[in-house]
């Protein structure tokens, strides 16, 4: 559950030669029975691949990573992993920080529950006791700009709505290390602005960032470096207009390819 | 026990397991001295605890507030439904079974109430992993804080059936004797009980799902070989009379009629088959939870 500290501490987050293994029946089981029929059998085979292969990686305090790839490529696994969500096969991270996913925003949400009780559910999924999310409940209102709307359940929420209060409380609790998935893409444009401005206001302050992307835009304004994710292993790695650039035009040889 | 399984967690977790191993290789290099060592420890496993104990707490909350939602009564059905449910079977069980049982609708709801534990227990626990993937799979929480968040909403279910209970001997003019008191030494072991099948189930469904259906035909026939509206010896022998004799819920129930009707603790030999069963189960359960903790990410 702990993270073991980097070895180098200038270093907030340290991965090596991680890779990650998915085990997954060939067929999914759904029952006992046909376990057993196929456990007699001899037929209970898995299909294994590597969903990620030997990652290595180190991110500097107050630096910020973009990860990018076409879908399926790996950079959510690779987040995942990093939150302590998923635990590589082989190899280690080491985290010198705490961590705020915002891999789906509102992970945890109680649909039927109030949205303020739903500030409190979700603070302490990470982390934080009542108290501390009492004293951050009115920024978050605030910043949300759901004030009017916050003893309803949220289950009459739009997802836009949604979207605002998950990366209101995600934001607002200031980790160490932010781990943000293409969520800046939800909501209408004025909140997506305020958001991209809280991130720009967070990283001034020295929080360490990840950040998975489609938009090269947001990734070459946001990130210094960016990380290249090809089939499931690391393909470019440097500054991020270099290696935004490159897979700008790798993207349109796809793109070529397919109106051929 | 919270704090106890929380200890077993981060010995058992890999984690706590490289910490140790970190810290002797550091004691290598460097010596580090053996009192910031185990500070280091210490500090981290209170760290996870505490944040483990915000997330218990926020899921008890919610299970609590889910089970009435939208229902005028609310609350007060936690009180309501064993005292309907203990009309229903002593409506129909009295002439049957109740003659020779004093206080016969005290002697229904004893057994109830100490099997609805174990029933509100297991069956939240065996869905919980799958019903909270959400969760699971986008955040970073304990696996285990979510089957010991059911153990709490049913101890606090458990309280307000107990004051209907009291209700129910006032009427019947039950006397009341000081062994009532006693609750709270045979409790814990239900609830331990209950926790252990809750997760050896909840790591089982997570694989097969016919586990659902398997165990609701199950428990109703562990709920028939518990003498909860019949005793003990109405049956008469036989192999089921054999059954009801080795079911550990049989001793549970007993012993709680016993400090509740009789006036009577229970004998020292019954405390260690209740706590016998009790840390066996918990034990057994934890560890197939925990051995399989890295597939339920796959499954769920």
């Amino acid at each position: 559950m702990t993270k073991s500290k980097p070895h180098n501490k200038e270093n907030l987050i340290e991965i090596e030669n991680v890779s990650l293994k998915y085990h997954q029946p060939s067929e999914k089981l759904g029952s006992l029975k046909e376990f057993f029929v196929r456990l007699v059998k001899g037929k209970l085979r898995y299909k294994e691949f590597w969903v990620l292969k030997d990652i290595n990686l180190q991110v500097k305090k107050g630096e910020s990573l973009a990860l990018i790839g076409l879908n399926g490529s790996g950079k959510t696994t690779l987040l995942k992993t990093i939150a302590g969500i998923l635990e590589p096969t082989k190899g280690q991270i080491r985290i010198g920080g705490s961590i705020a996913p915002l891999i789906n925003l509102g992970a945890g949400f109680d649909m039927e529950s109030s949205a303020k009780e739903n500030v409190f559910l979700n603070g302490a999924i990470l982390g934080y006791s009542k108290k501390q999310m009492k004293a951050k409940y009115d920024s978050i209102v605030e910043f949300a700009e759901l004030k009017d709307s916050m003893n309803i359940p949220i289950k009459n929420f739009s997802s836009g709505m949604l979207a605002r209060l998950g990366f209101a409380i995600a934001v607002d609790v200031e980790p160490d290390i932010l781990l943000v998935d293409e969520i800046l893409s939800v909501g209408d444009v004025p909140f997506r602005q305020k958001c991209m401005t809280k991130i720009e206001e967070l990283l001034a302050k020295g929080t360490t960032m990840i950040f998975v992307s489609h938009s090269m835009g947001q990734v070459k304004s946001l990130c210094k470096k960016t990380l290249w994710i090809k089939d499931n292993e690391m393909y470019r790695y440097g500054d991020s207009n270099e290696v935004v650039e490159e897979y700008l035009e790798f993207c349109k040889e796809l793109e070529q390819k397919i109106k051929k | 026990m919270i704090f106890s399984i929380f200890w077993l967690n981060y010995i058992l977790s890999k984690k706590g397991l490289t910490t140790l191993r970190r810290n002797k290789q550091k004691e290598k290099i460097k010596k580090t001295p053996f009192k910031e060592r185990f500070k280091e420890g210490g500090r981290e496993f209170l760290d996870q605890t505490r944040k483990n104990s915000y997330v218990l707490r926020a899921m008890v909350k919610k299970n609590f507030k889910a089970q009435y939602r939208g229902s005028f009564l609310g609350i007060l059905w936690t009180v309501l439904n064993p005292l309907l449910n203990m009309l229903v079977l002593s409506f129909v069980f009295s002439n049957i079974f109740g003659r020779g049982i004093d206080y016969y609708p005290v002697y229904v709801l004893c057994g109830t109430i100490i099997f609805n534990i174990l029933r509100q227990i297991t069956t939240q626990s065996l869905t919980c992993l799958v019903g909270n993937s959400g969760i699971l799979k986008k955040t970073k929480v304990a696996y285990s804080v979510l089957p010991m968040s059911n153990t709490f909403t049913a101890i606090v279910n458990f309280f307000f059936s107990f004051i209907s209970l009291i209700f129910v001997m006032l009427i019947v003019k039950q006397p009341f004797h000081w062994t009532i008191l006693m609750t709270v030494v045979i409790l814990p072991a239900i609830v331990m009980f209950s926790l252990g099948i809750g997760y050896f189930l909840a790591s089982l469904y997570t694989f097969f799902r016919d586990i659902k259906h398997f165990y609701s035909v199950g428990l109703t026939l562990w709920q028939y070989l518990t003498p909860i509206f019949y005793t003990a010896t109405t049956i008469g022998g036989g192999i089921a009379m054999k059954v009801i004799n080795l079911n550990p819920m049989t001793v549970y129930v007993t012993a709680f009629r016993d400090i509740i009707q009789q006036g009577v603790i229970p004998s020292g030999i019954n405390f260690l088959i209740m706590y016998g069963w009790a840390f066996g189960m918990l034990l057994f359960g934890y560890l197939v939870f925990k051995l399989n903790r890295k597939k339920y990410i796959l499954y769920i």
